[in-house]
């Protein structure tokens, strides 16, 4: 324990986030996930009773969950006997549920006490929730964080989420809504794996000894990126197979709209913080113009709590309200200045050898000659693990083709003989084709390979033994329809005998 | 933690979800599917094209010197590793500044350098260590173990580097004053030196005979050219050899065991004679009845002066080894005929027997000049012709 301190200390001395931070990060992810499927499952189930906003639900839970831990971690550091420590324990859970069941019920104290001795169905449900996420939280506060831990919490939350959806669906529940439960799932997903990704790196973290801790911003934006980018990817993979386009479609939109609407109050901020600090330049600006346009504060309601220093600056005297300019625009020049010098001394910094560094081993345009050569090794192995497959296929079709030339000789009365082999079969075959001798040959042994097991390497042994059989098969038409007008020149001649 | 095995559930579920019409179901299988399948991809080919090595500024140095280490890691891929950790079997006497750095094993004599990487697509990693040297020895650095997994740490795949360093630490010499040798003539041939050998196999020139010439010198054509005896002049060899026998048994019976303290004495005594001897210009060479570090069979390392002999005799004396390969006095009388005539022979023993008196006494009347530096607690037998120093060993 004391090692794993001393590591910890030191990982945090050595650059990075410290692993201790890494494990109460983890914890609260864990929460998370199990929040995401809690916290439907008892709103599905609750219906009996007062049902709780998700909200509300989501953070009376959690911060049950957050307590058990903490106090387990506390009694764990105080070392006391475990007797002792369990009756604590028990206390603290009972005061957790009295708190819990007030707000989840709505209900004051003594109702809810009332509720739980009388056995009233969501008082009972309230006490299973609670008593659940307090024993979870106290697992995860007595032991150091595994990766298998936060998988096992991950699996079990997946399963009852599942579980939910499937008997929503089955009931026909009115309250379903498939966008909004693709969305916490893939919420959950993302929050489950990087879970199970920061339960990695803060087990995989807790020795001692390491120069530098690796898992710096640098790594978070790296894990985070692709993990977000996995989950995408497989949310659309999943919506398109099983053919949810439209909820995928609304979730996307809904996404989008959220993203825009962030996106817009965060360029929105700047510019209200401005306007804000020009309102004792509106009558100047007015004074300066001939037909004065009128105070936003007519037009717009502004809080006149912002409003009122500004107004009682304009009216000490013109002077303050130029002040306040100069001093807003010297202000934000020095913040410029500031952050031009961190930048500066930023680079300065980087350019210095480090004992500990990173480095990329990719030159300027390399990136990308490497990333061709990946995918053409990727489609070469590609094509070199389907080469077995079309192997099989050209040979198959050698056979067929020698199968369609024995057909043609014994049309031909030239059967090959039971114990014949092909080459034996050969020169009987010359006789019948006898201007095609090198494309029996090719057909010959191009058969006899394949029935030895030596396959064809590449297509143009097949097209070759193809346009073989082409040459053979008109040929073996020529003759047919030779023969059949033989016969019936010598019928007719034997018909025009016996009439005579 | 194994995702793998929810694969048939995964295709259970999408079938149920096609069946009964619970789409939803069927889509969050078929996502669990696609991050287990990246997953279990990316776990396959993470340890794929990722280098280690270590590099040390110096692979030799004496006790007590520091040697720089950096540690340097390439993923030369574009798959990224959230996370590499890399376990380098470590042994402690060669071990970092701060001997909290490596990670305890089942042994005490080593531990694991233990680094944590995380590496982008082509990223290289260094850490830098200061290396002390604790203790003479040849030590082995490595296998090195490597744990990764995929990006979302379902997985975990561990692959041995089996590639390994060597890093030798020489035996500190001793001040040679505390060996007690004559300053003027430490190895007590002064009066052989004198005397000049001649090489017959490189004659340069003819010259009358005298009375007291070796009848075998005589050059017959030259003689019946000049009618007079004549006899061939020899190239004359000054090279002194000095050859020390290094005993590593430490107790009576060398399957007994072996006193550490006494064995480590012993190698720095010859460690400081043939650097003294190499001084003095001797071609100096050693064997000995143990065996090297990872070996099993005695060593000689033949008698030189080149520029490199010093190195390759200190580094043979850094990797011997308490395995005695057998008796002291029979390994001895063995190696004889092998050994350079006209050479001195100084024997470092941590013990002396009767037998081994015998034979060094034995040698002796073979015409060899022999120096015994004893560290045996009894005092060894006075030999005729043989120079003993005694010097018993104390911790």
């Amino acid at each position: 324990m004391t090692a794993e301190l001393d590591g910890q200390k030191q990982m945090s001395e050595n650059g990075g986030i410290s692993m201790r931070w890494w494990a109460r990060v983890t914890f609260l992810l864990l929460v998370v996930v199990e929040l995401c499927w809690v916290v439907p499952w008892y709103r599905t189930v609750i219906q009996i009773s007062y049902v709780a906003s998700p909200l509300k639900a989501s953070l009376v839970l959690g911060g049950v969950m957050l307590a058990a831990y903490l106090f387990a971690q506390a009694l764990e550091s105080l070392r006391l006997i475990r007797s002792i420590q369990l009756g604590i324990l028990v206390f603290l859970f009972l005061i957790s549920l009295l708190i819990s069941t007030q707000i989840l019920l709505n209900s004051p104290i003594i109702s809810a006490v009332s509720g739980m001795v009388r056995l009233d169905p969501g008082a009972v449900l309230v006490i299973f929730t609670v008593l659940w996420v307090w024993w979870r939280g106290l697992t995860l506060g007595r032991d150091a964080i595994k990766p298998f831990v936060a998988w096992r919490r991950f699996e079990l939350g997946l399963l009852f989420f599942m579980a939910r959806i499937f008997i929503l669906v089955r009931m026909h529940a009115v309250n379903f809504r498939a966008t909004s439960e693709l969305g916490l799932f893939i919420f959950f997903l993302f929050a489950g794996l990087l879970s199970v990704v920061f339960a990695r790196i803060s087990y995989v973290g807790v020795s001692h000894g390491f120069q530098k801790n690796p898992f710096d911003r640098r790594w978070f934006v790296t894990t985070f990126g692709i993990l977000f980018l996995t989950v995408s990817v497989s949310a659309v993979l999943g919506g398109l197979l099983s053919g949810q386009y439209s909820v995928l479609f609304a979730l996307l939109a809904d996404a989008v709209k959220f993203m825009v609407a962030v996106l817009i109050f965060v360029v929105s901020l700047p510019w209200l913080f401005l306007s804000y600090l020009f309102v004792p330049l509106y009558p100047l600006i007015r004074r300066g113009l001939e037909n004065p346009a009128p105070l936003p504060s007519d037009i717009y309601p502004i809080n006149p709590g912002l409003n009122q220093p500004f107004n009682q600056v304009s009216q000490a005297g013109p002077l303050p309200a130029s002040m306040v300019t100069i001093i807003f625009w010297s202000l934000i020049l020095l913040i410029i200045i500031s952050l031009l010098i961190r930048a500066r001394r930023a680079g300065g910094w980087s350019r210095q050898p480090q004992k500990n560094s990173q480095e990329s081993l990719l030159k300027p345009g390399e990136a990308r000659h490497l990333l061709r050569k990946a995918l053409r090794d990727t489609a070469d192995g590609l094509a070199n693990r389907l080469r077995p497959a079309r192997r099989i296929l050209a040979a198959a079709r050698i056979r067929r083709i020698y199968a369609q030339l024995l057909d043609l000789s014994a049309e031909l009365d030239s059967p090959r003989a039971v114990g014949q082999t092909p080459l034996e079969f050969l020169p009987e075959l010359g006789e019948l084709f006898t201007d095609l001798n090198s494309d029996l040959e090719v057909i010959t042994d191009a058969y006899i390979k394949v029935r030895y097991g030596n396959y064809p390497e590449n297509q143009d042994e097949v097209e070759a033994v193809e346009s073989s059989w082409q040459r053979i098969a008109t040929e073996g038409k020529r003759i047919k329809r030779t023969v059949r007008h033989k016969l019936k020149t010598v019928e007719t001649k034997e018909v025009q005998r016996t009439g005579t | 933690m194994a995702p793998v095995t929810w694969w048939p559930f995964l295709g259970l579920v999408f079938l149920l979800g096609i069946l009964l019409k619970v789409y939803p179901l069927a889509a969050f299988s078929v996502m669990l599917a696609a991050v287990s399948i990246l997953a279990n991809w990316w776990k396959r080919r993470a340890l794929e094209n990722v280098i280690y090595q270590r590099r040390l500024h110096y692979r030799r140095g004496f006790p007590g010197e520091q040697v720089g280490l950096q540690v340097e890691v390439e993923n030369q891929k574009f798959l990224p590793l959230s996370w590499l950790k890399i376990q380098d079997l470590w042994p402690s006497a060669v071990g970092p500044v701060d001997e909290f750095i490596l990670q305890p094993t089942h042994t005490p004599e080593s531990g694991y350098l233990v680094n944590l990487f995380s590496l982008r697509w082509y990223e290289r990693a260094r850490r830098t260590y200061e290396l002390l040297l604790r203790g003479r020895g040849v030590y082995r650095l490595g296998p090195a173990r490597l744990e990764s997994g995929d990006m979302f740490g379902l997985f975990e795949v561990i692959e041995e580097k089996e590639r390994l360093d060597y890093l030798t630490v020489f035996p500190e010499p001793l001040p040679f004053e505390a060996l007690k040798l004559p300053a003027e003539d430490p190895f007590g041939d002064r009066r052989a030196r004198r005397r000049l050998y001649e090489d017959p196999n490189q004659p340069m020139g003819v010259r009358d005979y005298h009375p007291e010439d070796d009848f075998r010198h005589i050059h017959w054509p030259a003689t019946a050219h000049m009618s007079e005896l004549q006899v061939k002049v020899y190239q004359p060899i000054s090279a002194r050899v000095l050859i020390v026998c290094l005993n590593v048994s430490t107790l009576p019976h060398y399957w007994e065991g072996t006193y550490p303290g006494l064995l480590e004495y012993l190698v720095r005594v010859a460690a400081t004679l043939v650097q003294r001897g190499l001084q003095e210009g001797y071609r100096v060479g050693l064997i000995s009845n143990g065996s090297l570090a990872h070996a099993d069979q005695p060593f000689r390392v033949p008698a030189g002066r080149s520029p490199e002999q010093l190195s390759r005799l200190l580094s043979a004396l850094a990797g011997v080894t308490p395995f005695v390969t057998g008796p002291f006095d029979r390994f001895l009388t063995a190696e004889m005929p092998r050994l350079p005539y006209g050479a001195t022979l100084v024997i470092v023993t941590g013990l002396m027997s009767p037998t081994l008196a015998e034979t060094i006494l034995r040698i002796r009347q073979h015409g060899r000049q022999i120096t015994l530096l004893s560290f045996a607690r009894s005092k060894p037998p006075s030999i005729p012709g043989v120079h003993v120093v005694h010097l018993p060993f104390t911790e």
